[in-house]
């Protein structure tokens, strides 16, 4: 329970930049245990230790993942950011991070480029402490 | 007179069949208690929280199902429209490495969460089908004055045929009309290269039909059950039974049918105490969905060994950005999906290849979040900024049966199915290079091709056939090879389809086969 919490926190800080309120924490839990059996979470354990090693090290989970994602689409590090971009995306607070809520075509346009820069640097960074970590 | 299923094929049977002592056999799943959820995912009206958390989530977190189980359309995987799949691997289990097939025992079947697009074969499309498309516009005619079609005569009309009874068509989209103002500029040119682009014809009311209202837009037809304004042959079935035309028995799963000397005996599961019941009539008509209608003649025969042929419509997706409206505020309107339909006639496909444009407005965003290969802040952006500026198109391919393609039954009644995968990719790639004339571009490495079965457009098992000694065809008049009283009314029947949406010819074919059921008892 301990380890979920705290990985919820860190995966809400990557995707949105702010710690996760309280009640949806509350529901990644429930939700981690209707997504993943345990017996189903046993059999992946290397994907988990890539997890564990990713938080405990505080490594750049943007960058590990992307690459990650790559090689394996459904790894358990993107399924479980998928659960809490799923939730949060139901509450009102979160509107404004999905959906444009004001015509903003340059800065769409400046914040799309810059971003495409990003990635290119997160993936290269996300190569490196792959191989450096052989995360899997 | 027994039908069984009451989708569109069993539905529309019954209705022909109506006056004739009929008794609907179905599992017959239904929606829950009608929700309360009216305004549209990210209109929260000043709101906190997640006040419709359960519709759009789910308290058993349905929508995440996509996560970590086979890939469901966002439509069939939302808490309120769960009921159409439900029980249907448990009931229908199959196995398949090659095909990712999808059943439905609600009532209505599958068209309780259809598109809702409604186009006629035409003489080409029926080449294989031993009648002609004459022999079906009546009952063609005869389904559209029931149902009620909205749509223009257009570009189109040339392939679907001149329809004068159409209501006037849906609302087009913000993205959608600037596609098609562009195309309708280029025509000449689109249709050099063999595109043609039209409105959609869709069995969705933009006006009062038999009482049922015009549609109401609100962008939640992913999300919960449709209203009256789509057509449904669960309405259909509400009529037949409140004005006692027909008798209906839900939570009955058939198992298996027997003929006797003068009618056919059906044995079927009770669901609610797993008992079993008979059922005794003159004549029986199948229709319980392509696949189930070719277990139920498998196991009824007790056969674990031959292979049915297997026909579907192979898919592909093919997305379109309008870098001029990257960026835009969400629409001012509400939409329904399905904004344009596409027909590409040419050397790359020997038949006409038909597609639909969907614009996204009221889908989760965290469906397609994944979709984009970036970084997940570039992937958040990309959701919130591109989104607006694209639209989807979804290509149909024909089908004809190949040896490869099959499905059988084994003997612990799971239907084993393999499905000969085609190779697509030529047509996306012409169609991408000509809409970038017009400013919508794409890129095939973003092309979509899902595991067949993912169209839902299910035939050909028991194939209607002018040799009536073949095992497992069906005459043209719809009844089984080898049987007196056993007819086949859903789309089992069909020898070949054609790239179009199967669901009306389903219902005018149903009507056709009903009037020859009738025939046998005169």
């Amino acid at each position: 329970m301990g380890n979920l919490t705290d990985e919820a926190g860190v995966f809400h800080r990557v995707l949105f930049q702010e710690p996760m309120p309280t009640e949806i924490v509350k529901r990644y839990v429930e939700a981690h245990g209707h997504v993943f059996s345990t017996s189903e979470l046993a059999a992946r354990r290397q994907e988990a230790e890539t997890i564990e090693i990713v938080l405990k090290r505080q490594l750049d989970v943007e960058a590990v993942e992307m690459v990650l994602r790559r090689k394996s689409p459904r790894h358990l590090l993107t399924q479980k950011l998928h659960i809490v971009l799923y939730l949060v995306e139901s509450y009102a607070e979160y509107v404004p991070h999905f959906c444009n809520l004001e015509r903003r075509l340059v800065r769409s346009y400046l914040v799309l480029g810059f971003l495409a820069l990003q990635t290119i640097f997160k993936f290269l960074k996300g190569m490196f402490l792959i191989w450096k970590y052989r995360l899997v | 007179m027994i039908v069984i299923g009451s989708g569109p094929a069993g539905i529309f049977a019954a209705l022909r069949l109506q006056g004739h002592k009929v008794l609907v056999l179905d599992v017959g799943n239904q929606p829950g208690s009608p929700s309360t959820l009216a305004s549209p995912l990210y209109q929260f009206g000043g709101t906190v929280g997640s006040p419709h958390f359960d519709e759009f989530i789910g308290p058993q977190f349905e929508s995440l199902h996509n996560i970590n189980n086979e890939y469901l359309l966002p439509k069939l995987k939302s808490p309120l429209m769960r009921f159409v799949t439900k029980d249907s691997t448990k009931l229908t289990p199959s196995t398949s490495e090659t095909f990712s097939p999808v059943m439905s025992l609600a009532q209505g079947g599958l068209a309780s969460a259809w598109g809702a697009e409604v186009y006629r074969f035409t003489d080409e499309e029926l080449s294989l089908f031993p009648f002609r498309a004459q022999d079906l516009e009546r009952y063609y005619d005869c389904v559209e004055q029931h149902i009620g079609i909205s749509g223009a005569n257009d570009d189109l009309s040339e392939l679907l045929g001149v329809d004068e009874q159409l209501y006037p068509p849906l609302r087009m989209g913000r993205l959608a009309s600037d596609l098609y103002r562009r195309y309708q500029g280029k025509r000449a040119s689109f249709n050099e290269k063999g595109v043609r682009v039209g409105l959609p014809r869709v069995a969705i009311l933009s006006d009062g039909h038999h009482g049922r209202p015009s549609y109401q837009y609100d962008d939640l037809e992913f999300f919960k059950p449709p209203g009256p304004a789509v057509y449904s042959p669960a309405l259909t079935l509400d009529h037949l039974v409140r004005d006692e035309l027909v008798a209906y028995r839900p939570g009955y799963y058939v198992e298996r049918y027997e003929e006797l000397p003068n009618g056919v005996r059906v044995r079927a599961r009770k669901l609610a105490d797993d008992s079993r019941e008979e059922f005794e009539a003159r004549r029986v008509v199948l229709a319980l969905g392509t696949m189930n209608t070719a277990k139920l003649v498998l196991a009824s025969n007790d056969d674990y060994e031959t292979r049915l042929p297997l026909l579907d419509n192979a898919i592909s997706y093919v997305p379109f950005v309008n870098p001029r409206m990257i960026g835009e505020a969400p629409e001012p309107h509400h939409l329904r999906s399905i904004q344009l339909t596409l027909a590409y006639s040419g050397d790359l496909a020997d038949q006409c290849i038909m597609g639909s444009f969907y614009a996204i407005p009221g889908i989760l965003r965290s469906d397609l979040f994944f979709r984009f290969p970036f970084s997940l802040r570039m992937n958040r952006a990309a959701v919130k900024y591109v989104l607006p500026a694209l639209l989807l198109l979804q290509l149909f391919y024909p089908d004809q049966p190949v040896p490869d393609s099959w499905i059988s039954l084994e003997e612990n009644g799971r239907l084993n199915i393999r499905y000969q995968r085609k190779c697509l990719g030529r047509v996306e790639r012409h169609v991408l290079s000509v809409f970038r004339g017009i400013g919508y571009c794409g890129l095939p490495a973003f092309c979509d091709y899902p595991l067949p079965g993912n169209s839902f457009h299910y035939a050909g098992c028991l194939p209607m056939s002018l040799d009536r000694d073949a095992p497992y065809r069906t005459t043209p008049e719809g009844l089984l090879n080898g049987t007196r009283n056993v007819y086949v009314a859903d789309a089992a029947v069909f020898p070949s389809i054609p790239s179009k949406p199967l669901t009306f010819t389903i219902m005018a074919n149903a009507m056709r086969i009903a009037d020859q059921v009738k025939r046998s008892l005169e």
